[in-house]
């Protein structure tokens, strides 16, 4: 599924692909002379060893706050995937961004399928003539990618304990925001 | 018709797609119902509404619809994004 061309706007990888080698092959397609962009903002998304915290109402027997075992913390990620649409929701989610804001090019990468911890799961990136319009961009297409294409997560411990995630109510809050229209400043305090 | 499970759908069923030849089958309702006629599995993952999602054609649709043989139906779990 991985492909070697940049020029779709979304792709997504079933192996291990490298953000920073990925990052600069898309500033050097987008930004060849006469070098009218000054901004690039990126978010690269990692796995993590530390398991997601679920809700007490959405996963009963786990609460907030629970001691974690060494044995709790995790091997890997899985992430199912629709492909069809998850390509086509990325790229909506850029095309959104190349609309709302002053963009010169941007890009979603994600990866799908079994994820080792410290790998990379997402990376998001745009270019800009200028600072602000990265950022809110880049933190846009971040938020819109937590909930809108068809992917699921299941944990994997290195104890061997396998567990699908509930959808994160946080990721829901930050995305309306900014459907409601809130401002950069606003959505981001909803980010922890 | 050609049916897709993904997520802890797909592990429950033990498969992620399958073909359904059947002509009355003509709405969401009545292919969920026909579903839920084949056994136990079936009937724990459409048990909560709620919590079943379901896309035709890779689109993403809210209550029943009506449905045509060649269409693609896809029923999975709340999405967790990325």
């Amino acid at each position: 599924m991985t492909t070697s061309t940049t020029t779709r706007t979304a792709l997504l990888h079933d192996a291990a692909f490298c953000p920073y080698e990925t990052l600069r092959l898309f500033a050097q397609e987008h930004n060849n002379k006469p070098h009218r962009n000054g901004a690039l903002a990126s978010f690269c998304g990692i796995a993590r060893a530390q398991r997601q915290e679920q809700k007490p109402e959405q996963k009963p027997g786990r609460e907030s706050g629970h001691q974690e075992k060494s044995s709790d913390a995790l091997q890997s990620l899985y992430l199912d995937c629709y492909p069809d649409m998850a390509i086509r929701s990325l790229e909506e989610i850029v095309c959104e961004a190349q609309t709302r804001w002053h963009l010169d090019a941007a890009t979603i990468h994600h990866r799908i399928g079994d994820i080792p911890v410290g790998e990379t799961i997402v990376l998001v990136a745009c270019l800009s003539a200028r600072r602000n319009d990265a950022f809110d961009a880049c933190r846009y297409m971040t938020d819109m990618v937590k909930i809108r294409p068809p992917l699921w997560k299941r944990e994997q411990t290195l104890g061997g304990e396998q567990a699908w995630l509930d959808a994160n109510a946080d990721d829901s809050r930050r995305a309306a925001c900014w459907q409601k229209g809130l401002s950069t400043r606003e959505a981001a305090r909803h980010i922890s | 018709m050609k049916i897709l499970y993904f997520a802890w759908f797909a592990e429950k069923l033990g498969k992620r797609e399958e073909d359904i030849v059947a002509s009355d089958l003509d709405s969401l309702d009545k292919l969920v119902a026909a579903l839920c006629a084949r056994d136990e599995s079936y009937r724990e993952i459409f048990a909560q509404k709620s919590l079943v999602k379901c896309a035709v054609n890779k689109r993403v649709v809210e209550g029943n619809t009506s449905l045509a043989p060649d269409d693609e139906v896809a029923f999975f779990p709340p999405i967790t994004g990325g």
